[in-house]
């Protein structure tokens, strides 16, 4: 009966049972996962109807860059987690650090696509050049956009804590900016293998 | 799992990795059965590790557990026909 009182002494935990973050922003995350899914599988389709076509188009792509975006998005969300961690144990000047390490990380994941955007744009390759690079622009360009906006709330998000304007009890905002940069993070983990890795 | 959070970094970067090397024989249906499914792991690890669901009671954990597994499961009914 040990391992139970352990945790509730652990102050890295959100609590018994407890959702972390808002419901609100829960809602929010399941309407944004299905509208991904449903893009993924559109573009699965695509893929299974123009195999050929999709094929060569990955060709194309340069799969190190996606590695290097998934290493950098899996960093950030680890770095975020900690974040939440240390505001817990009351360590918001430590937790700011973190969040501002996760937008370094976040940084170099923008950098890399828009060389890749900028490589593909220079080949005189774009939305409308066949399927395969429609749904690759969209799919990622969506993407990117996401990922711009949790940059904004992870930024603001640090300031505040630099500010000491979260704490172990007050919490809430802090864990629902983290869990959207994790979907962030989860839509990439599924996009890169669809996109990048199965031929 | 929350003071595991390097470990589950680094579990995840793993994961990432063999994902990656196995790309050149991905045209095989059940390299790429194994990629979704690597996936599917790393999507669950995300949901109760750094999303913090792991304990949670609530249909929504019910929901972000389901995501990863069924929508890589269709991913690759497709991609394999």
């Amino acid at each position: 009966m040990q391992a139970p009182s352990m945790a509730a002494n652990d102050t890295s935990l959100p609590g018994p049972h407890r959702l972390p973050g808002d419901l609100v922003m829960w809602l929010f995350i399941l309407m944004e996962l299905t509208v991904f899914a449903m893009m993924f599988l559109l573009f699965s389709w695509m893929r299974s109807s123009e195999r050929e076509l999709f094929l060569a188009g990955q060709q194309l792509l340069h799969p190190q860059a996606g590695l290097i975006n998934t290493l950098a998005l899996i960093s950030a969300s680890g770095l975020v987690a900690q974040g939440v961690i240390d505001n817990r144990r009351q360590r918001q000047r430590r937790a700011a650090l973190w969040l501002f390490g996760s937008l370094l990380a976040a940084s170099v994941y923008v950098l890399v696509k828009c060389w890749e955007y900028w490589q593909l744009g220079s080949a005189g390759y774009g939305l409308s050049s066949n399927h395969f690079f429609m749904g690759y622009f969209l799919l990622t360009g969506f993407h990117l956009m996401h990922v711009l906006l949790g940059m904004v709330i992870l930024a603001y998000m640090a300031l505040k804590l630099r500010r000491h304007g979260y704490g172990p009890d007050d919490a809430n905002g802090l864990e629902s900016g983290a869990c959207y940069w994790h979907m962030v993070d989860l839509v990439w983990v599924l996009l890169f293998p669809i996109v990048y890795v199965i031929r | 799992m929350n003071a595991h959070t390097p470990l589950l970094w680094l579990t995840l970067i793993l994961l990432t990795l063999i994902s990656y090397a196995l790309t050149d024989s991905s045209t095989l249906p059940w390299i790429t059965g194994v990629i979704v499914a690597l996936t599917a792991v790393k999507g669950l690890m995300i949901v109760d590790g750094f999303m913090e669901l792991r304990g949670v009671r609530h249909w929504l954990r019910r929901c972000m557990n389901l995501y990863c597994p069924v929508l890589g499961l269709l991913i690759w009914l497709l991609v394999s026909r």
